[in-house]
C-alpha cells in the first residue's frame, strides 16, 4: 500500500506526458524537407516594420482588429500553426511570423507561393484532384504545387456544395477545405494585381486627357484621373444615374476588374471621421474615388502609394526603400485609423495574441503537473509539503493567466465572457479549476489540488486545439440576437458555471472509481468519505446553477424569440443536464443507489454534460445557429465511450465486491457509516 | 425535486400518519415516481433532439413532446412504447404536488426545498398553459402601412368565404380536417346555409404546380386543365412546406359548379396561392371564394410601421442590429409609439410583438418590410416568477447544506499513507 501514490503520481505523470506529446503531434505536421536558397526568399522585414504593421488596424467580419490577428489566422487556417518555417541551405531554418508572410504575399507573391503553407492531411485528398501526393501520408504544400490542379479542385467544391454536410467523406472535407484556402490565398495574392500590372488604354480610346495614352499601359491611379475627367465617363455615370443598363466602356470594365479583385480582403483605408463604418479595401478606394464617395480624396493617394510599393518590391536593390516605404504606410494608416475613432481596441487585440495568456497557462499547469506528482513520491516530507504549496500557489497564478485572459476578451469584445463556443472552454476550466482549489483548502489532501490542475491543463490543451481546429477567428463579431450583456452576463455565464460543476463532480467520482479500481486507499475510508462529499455537493451545485441557468435562458428566448421553451437541442441539452442530476439525487432519496452507485451516475452525468456542451452545436439545427461546429462527431464519440468504460468498470468492481461482501457479511466501508453495500443499495 | 442532505446517511422518512389519503399521497408523491419520470424524460429529451436533425422540429415537436403518447411507429426499438413529455410532465407535477408540497416534512429545513418545488409547479403550469392557450404568429408591415391581422408560422387552412352576401364572415376549415392519409381520398364539407358541398381531394403538405408531362408526377393524378401537383419530399422545416390541394364546389343536386387546384409558392418573401386563386364559383345568385392560405386572425389593435432601421457590420450583411419604431392603435383609436428590437419586444393589451425578421432581400439601407411575431400567451410572465422562488428555494436549501457541510468536514483529511 505505501507503493500506491508512488504509483498513482507517476501514472498521472506519465498519462500527462503522454498526452502532451500525443496531442502535439496530432496538432503539428514536420515541415518538409524542401531547403531554399537565398535568391528563393523575400527580403527579411525589419523589426520594426513589423511592429508597425501589426499593429495596423483591419475590419474583418464586422470586427475591428490588429493586422496581426488577421494574418495570424489566416496562417492557422491553412497550417495549424501561425507561422512559417523555412529550411535554408546553412541548415539553419527562418521563421517567418504571421504578418511579414501576409507581406510577402502581397508583394513577393512569386516567392510567398512556394512556401509550404497548406497542410495536407491525407495525401489521397491530392490524387481525388489529379496531383502527385508527396511520400508522406501528412504533409505541407506550396501554392505553386496545388495551383496546378486549381480548377479540379474548385469543380470539386462547386460540386461538393451540393452533398449535406454530414455525408460528405473526410476526403471530400479535405477538398472542399484545400479548395476554400486556395481561393482565401489567391485573393491575397491578386489584391495588388493592380498596383502590379497597371492598366493597358484602349488604342481607340479617343477622349483627352487619355488619349495620349492610347495603346499605353499606365498606372492604374494615372488611368483613373485621366477617366474620370473624360467625356466617356461622365456620360455613363450621367447615363447609369438615369438607369440606362449600357455595358461599360472598355477601359472601365479593366478597372472594374481590379476593383473586384482588390475588393476580395477587407483591408486597406480605415473610416473617414464621419462615417466610422466606411472600412474599404484597395477595390473600394477604386470606387469611391470614381463614384466620389466617402474616400475619394485620399484615394488616389493611397492607390499611388501601393502602386508604389509593388514597384519598389520589384527592385531587389531598393529593399531599403522598401521597408521605409511600408513602415510609413503602416503609421499612416494607423493615424487615419486613430482619426476616424476607430482604432481604440485594436492594440488590445494585438496584445491579447501576442501575449497568448491561455498557452501560458497550459505549461504552468504541466508545470505543476510535474511538480505535484513529484510530491506524491513523498507526501509527508518537508520538501513534498513544500512542493505541494508551490503547487497551489502555482495553480491559483495558472488559474490568474486565464481569468486575465478572459478579461482582456471581455475588454476587446465589450461583451460577457462567453459569447461562443470557444470562450466556453477557458472559462468552464476556469469555474471548476476555482472550485477544485477551494475544495483543496477546506481538505488539504492534494486530491482537489491535482484535479485543479489537471483540468487547467487539460482545458487549455482543448482550447488550443478547438482554436486550431477551428482556425477562425475567436472573437466573431455577435448576430443581433446575442448583443445582450445582461444576458451573456447572467443566463451563459451561470449555465456554463453548471457544466463546470457537472464536469467536476464526473471527475472526483472517477477518481473514486479509480481508487476502488487499484485497490489504491481501501483503508483510507476519510478520503473515500471526502470525494462521496465532494462529488456529492458538487453535483448539488451543478443542479443549483443548471437549473437556474436554464431558466434564465427559457426567459432570454421569451423576450428575443417569443417562447420561454421551444425543445431546441441547445436548451434540450441543458434540460438533460438539470433532469439527470434530480434524478441521480432522487435516486438517492428512493434508496436506489448508495455510495458507488452515486459516484457512477456522477461519473456518467459527464456524457450528459458533454452532450450539451458540445453535442448539440454539430446537430446543426435549431435557433442557436451561432453555436453550431462541425467535425467533433468522432471526438464525441471517444469521449463517451472514456466515460461509460470508466462507469462500467466500477460497475464491474461493485459487482465483485459486492460478491466478496455477500460471503463476508455486512462491511463498514466508508466515514463510519455502516452500509451494506449490497447489490440491493446499488441497484 | 430535492436533497435533502449531502451526507450519505439514509433519507429521513417523512413522517407517518395514517390513513387512505396518506397511503395514496405516499404512492403517488413517491421518489421511485419522480426518479422514473425523470429518466424517461432524459431518454424522450434525447430521442427528441436527434430526430430533430431528420424530421425537423416541428415533427419532433408533436411526436414527442406535446404528445400525451408517443406515435407506434417511433417507439423504441420498434416495440418498447414510450409516454409523451405532456403525460410525464403531467405525472411530474401530481407527484411533485404529492410528494414534494403535501406530503413533505414541513419546517425551517425543508421551506427552501417546498419553494423550489412549488417554482417548479409553477413552470409546468405554464408550460401547460402555453401549451393549450398560446396563440402565435406573424405580421409583415411594410413601411408605412398598418395591420391588424395575424399569421400563422404553420397551420393551413381553407377559407370560405361569400362575396356580397348577407354573411360576411370566413369560415375557416383547419388542415386536420382536409388531410388525408392516401392523396386520392376525398374529404367533403358543407355548412348549413351553404348552397353547395366542398370536395377537397389530393392534398399535400408540400407540392408545387406543374403540367401533367411532369415526370415527378404521380401516375394516376388528376389535372385541372393541363396542370397537376407535383409532390415534393415533405421538408423537416415545416414552415418551408408549400401545401397544394384539389376543390370541387358541387351544389346541393349534385352538379359540379367549379374545380381547381391551389397551391402556394413564396414570391418576394412572400407566400401567394397560385393558380386560380381564390378559387371563385357561383351557386344560383350567390358567389362564393375559397382560399387555401396560413391561418389568420386579427388581434384588438392594429400596428403601423412606421420606420425601420437595419445596421450591418462594416464590410458584411450581417445585421448588427435592426429595430421597427411602431405606432399602436388599440380598439379606443388611442395611439402609442414603440421600439421594438432584439430581446426588448413590445407588451400590451395581453400581446408580446418580437422583432423576428426583415426585408433582408433589399440592399443596406432600403429595407423594405419588417416582421414581427406576435403572441397572445397567458402564462407570458409565469417562468420569471417561478426561476426568483426557484433560485430563493434553491439557495436557502444549498446554502443552508453548504454551511453544515463545511462546518463538518473542515477537518483535514489524512492524505494517502505513504
Amino acid at each position: 500500500m505505501k507503493k500506491a501514490p508512488v504509483f498513482l503520481g507517476i501514472f498521472l505523470a506519465l498519462t500527462v506526458i503522454v498526452s502532451a506529446l500525443y496531442l502535439s503531434s496530432k496538432t503539428r505536421i514536420a515541415d518538409p524537407a524542401r531547403v531554399f536558397t537565398a535568391s528563393q526568399l523575400a527580403p527579411a522585414w525589419k523589426p520594426e516594420v513589423l511592429k508597425v504593421m501589426d499593429r495596423v488596424a483591419k475590419t474583418d467580419d464586422g470586427r475591428t482588429k490588429a493586422l496581426h490577428t488577421f494574418a495570424y489566422y489566416e496562417l492557422l487556417r491553412n497550417r495549424a500553426i501561425p507561422s512559417v518555417r523555412l529550411k535554408l541551405e546553412d541548415k539553419t531554418t527562418r521563421t517567418i511570423p504571421p504578418v511579414a508572410w501576409f507581406l510577402d504575399v502581397l508583394l513577393f507573391p512569386e516567392v510567398a507561393n512556394r512556401y509550404p503553407i497548406f497542410n495536407v492531411e491525407d495525401s489521397e485528398a491530392l490524387l481525388q484532384v489529379g496531383l502527385n501526393p508527396h511520400d508522406k501520408r501528412r504533409d505541407k504544400y506550396a501554392y505553386e504545387e496545388l495551383a496546378p490542379a486549381r480548377e479540379q479542385f474548385f469543380a470539386a467544391r462547386t460540386r461538393l456544395a451540393e452533398v449535406p454536410a454530414e455525408k460528405l467523406s473526410r476526403l471530400d472535407q479535405q477538398v472542399n477545405n484545400l479548395a476554400t484556402n486556395l481561393i482565401r490565398y489567391e485573393d491575397l495574392i491578386n489584391f495588388l494585381n493592380f498596383a502590379r500590372k497597371g492598366i493597358e488604354v484602349p488604342k481607340d480610346f479617343a477622349d483627352e486627357p487619355l488619349k495620349s495614352k492610347a495603346g499605353q499601359t499606365i498606372p492604374l491611379s494615372e488611368a483613373l484621373a485621366g477617366l474620370k475627367e473624360s467625356a466617356t465617363f461622365k456620360n455613363f455615370m450621367a447615363a447609369a444615374r438615369t438607369g440606362d443598363r449600357s455595358p461599360m466602356p472598355p477601359l472601365l470594365q479593366s478597372i472594374d476588374l481590379f476593383l473586384r479583385e482588390s475588393s476580395s480582403i477587407t483591408w486597406y483605408a480605415p473610416p473617414t471621421a464621419g462615417q466610422p463604418d466606411a472600412w474599404v479595401p484597395a477595390g473600394g478606394l477604386i470606387r469611391d474615388y470614381l463614384t466620389d464617395g466617402p474616400h475619394a480624396a485620399s484615394a488616389l493617394g493611397h492607390l499611388q502609394t501601393l502602386e508604389k510599393l509593388t514597384a519598389l518590391a520589384a527592385d531587389p536593390a531598393k529593399n531599403g526603400e522598401l521597408q521605409a516605404a511600408v513602415l510609413a504606410m503602416g503609421q499612416g494608416l494607423i493615424a487615419d485609423a486613430e482619426k476616424s475613432n476607430t482604432y481604440k481596441k485594436v492594440p488590445l487585440d494585438h496584445g491579447y495574441l501576442k501575449a497568448g495568456l491561455f498557452g501560458w497557462a497550459k505549461w504552468v499547469f504541466l508545470f505543476l503537473f510535474l511538480l505535484l506528482s513529484l510530491s506524491w513520491l513523498a507526501p509527508a516530507s518537508g520538501w513534498g509539503r513544500i512542493l505541494t504549496k508551490l503547487s497551489l500557489w502555482g495553480g491559483f497564478a495558472g488559474f490568474g493567466l486565464i481569468l486575465a485572459g478572459i478579461t482582456w476578451r471581455v475588454l476587446i469584445t465589450g461583451w460577457g465572457p462567453i459569447t461562443n463556443i470557444y470562450e466556453t472552454i477557458p472559462f468552464i476550466t476556469l469555474m471548476a479549476g476555482v472550485f477544485a482549489l477551494c475544495m483543496e483548502l477546506i481538505f488539504k489532501n492534494r486530491i482537489p489540488l491535482i484535479v485543479a490542475i489537471t483540468c487547467g491543463a487539460a482545458g487549455m490543451f482543448l482550447a488550443g486545439r478547438f482554436e486550431a481546429g477551428d482556425a477562425a477567428d475567436t472573437m466573431p463579431s455577435l448576430v443581433a440576437v446575442l448583443r445582450s450583456n445582461y444576458w451573456l452576463w447572467t443566463h451563459v455565464t451561470t449555465i456554463n458555471i453548471g457544466y463546470a460543476t457537472v464536469l467536476l463532480a464526473a471527475i472526483f467520482s472517477m477518481i473514486y472509481i479509480f481508487c476502488r479500481l487499484f485497490d489504491i486507499t481501501r483503508q483510507n475510508k476519510a478520503l473515500f468519505r471526502m470525494l462521496t462529499q465532494s462529488a456529492y455537493g458538487i453535483l448539488c451545485f451543478g443542479l443549483v446553477f443548471s437549473l437556474i441557468g436554464t431558466i434564465l435562458g427559457g426567459i432570454w428566448g421569451n423576450d428575443s424569440w417569443g417562447r420561454f421553451w421551444g425543445w431546441d437541442p441547445k436548451e434540450n441539452g441543458a434540460l438533460v443536464i438539470v433532469l439527470w442530476c434530480l434524478a441521480v439525487l432522487h435516486m438517492r432519496l428512493a434508496g436506489w443507489i448508495k455510495e458507488i452507485g452515486l459516484h457512477l451516475c456522477t461519473a456518467f452525468g459527464a456524457n450528459f454534460c458533454i452532450f450539451s456542451w458540445f453535442h448539440v452545436n454539430v446537430l446543426n439545427v435549431g435557433l442557436h445557429s451561432y453555436g453550431f461546429t462541425q467535425g467533433l462527431e468522432e471526438k464525441l464519440i471517444l469521449a463517451y465511450c472514456i466515460i461509460s468504460l470508466v462507469v462500467l468498470l466500477g460497475a464491474v468492481v461493485k459487482l465483485l465486491e459486492s460478491l466478496a461482501h455477500k460471503q463476508a457479511g455486512p462491511t463498514v466501508i466508508s466515514g463510519g457509516t455502516v452500509a451494506k453495500d449490497s447489490a440491493a443499495a446499488a441497484a | 425535486m430535492s436533497a435533502e442532505s449531502p451526507t450519505l446517511s439514509p433519507p429521513e422518512t417523512p413522517r407517518r400518519r395514517a390513513g387512505m389519503m396518506d397511503r395514496i399521497l405516499s404512492l403517488i408523491g413517491s421518489y421511485h415516481i419522480a426518479v422514473v419520470v425523470f429518466l424517461l424524460m432524459i431518454l424522450l429529451t434525447l430521442l427528441g433532439t436527434f430526430s430533430q436533425k431528420t424530421l425537423g422540429l416541428y415533427q419532433s415537436l408533436n411526436i414527442y413532446f406535446t404528445s400525451w403518447v408517443v406515435p407506434r411507429e417511433h417507439w423504441l426499438l420498434g416495440f418498447l412504447p414510450l409516454p409523451g413529455m405532456a403525460l410525464l410532465l403531467a405525472v411530474m407535477f401530481v407527484n411533485l404536488l404529492a410528494g414534494g408540497v403535501i406530503r413533505i416534512r414541513k419546517n425551517w429545513r425543508t421551506v427552501g426545498n417546498v419553494i423550489a418545488h412549488l417554482s417548479m409547479l409553477g413552470l409546468i403550469a405554464a408550460g401547460a398553459v402555453s401549451l393549450y392557450y398560446k396563440q402565435e404568429g406573424h405580421m409583415r408591415i411594410f413601411e408605412g402601412e398598418s395591420s391588424n391581422r395575424v399569421q400563422a408560422f404553420q397551420d393551413w387552412v381553407l377559407e370560405v368565404r361569400e362575396a356580397g352576401g348577407a354573411d360576411s364572415r370566413i369560415y375557416m376549415i383547419q388542415e386536420t380536417a382536409f388531410r388525408t392519409d392516401s392523396p386520392a381520398e376525398t374529404t367533403t364539407f358543407h355548412r348549413t346555409g351553404w348552397p353547395f358541398e366542398l370536395k377537397v381531394s389530393g392534398y399535400q403538405k408540400n407540392a408545387t404546380i406543374t403540367t401533367t408531362g411532369d415526370p415527378g408526377v404521380l401516375a394516376g393524378s388528376r389535372n385541372i386543365d393541363g396542370y397537376t401537383l407535383r409532390p415534393l419530399p415533405v421538408n423537416p422545416q415545416h414552415e418551408a412546406n408549400m401545401a397544394g390541394v384539389f376543390l370541387d364546389a358541387v351544389d346541393l343536386s349534385g352538379k359540379t359548379v367549379g374545380s381547381t387546384l391551389l397551391a402556394q409558392v413564396i414570391r418576394s418573401g412572400e407566400i401567394v396561392t397560385r393558380a386560380d386563386a381564390p378559387f371563385s364559383f357561383t351557386v344560383g345568385d350567390r358567389q362564393f371564394s375559397v382560399n387555401l392560405t396560413r391561418e389568420t386572425w386579427e388581434v384588438p389593435f392594429s400596428i403601423k410601421l412606421d420606420d425601420f432601421k437595419a445596421e450591418y457590420y462594416p464590410g458584411t450583411l450581417k445585421a448588427k442590429e435592426f429595430e421597427s419604431h411602431v405606432t399602436m392603435t388599440n380598439l379606443e383609436g388611442k395611439d402609442t409609439k414603440f421600439r421594438i428590437w432584439m430581446n426588448n419586444p413590445l407588451r400590451d393589451s395581453g400581446y408580446v410583438a418580437y422583432q423576428t425578421s426583415f426585408d433582408s432581400d433589399s440592399p443596406p439601407g432600403q429595407e423594405k418590410y419588417s416582421v414581427l411575431t406576435v403572441v397572445k400567451n397567458p402564462s407570458d410572465q409565469w417562468p420569471l416568477y417561478s426561476m426568483i422562488a426557484a433560485t430563493v428555494g434553491l439557495l436557502i436549501t444549498f446554502l443552508t447544506k453548504l454551511t453544515r457541510f463545511i462546518r463538518r468536514t473542515a477537518v483535514p483529511v489524512t492524505p494517502p499513507a505513504a
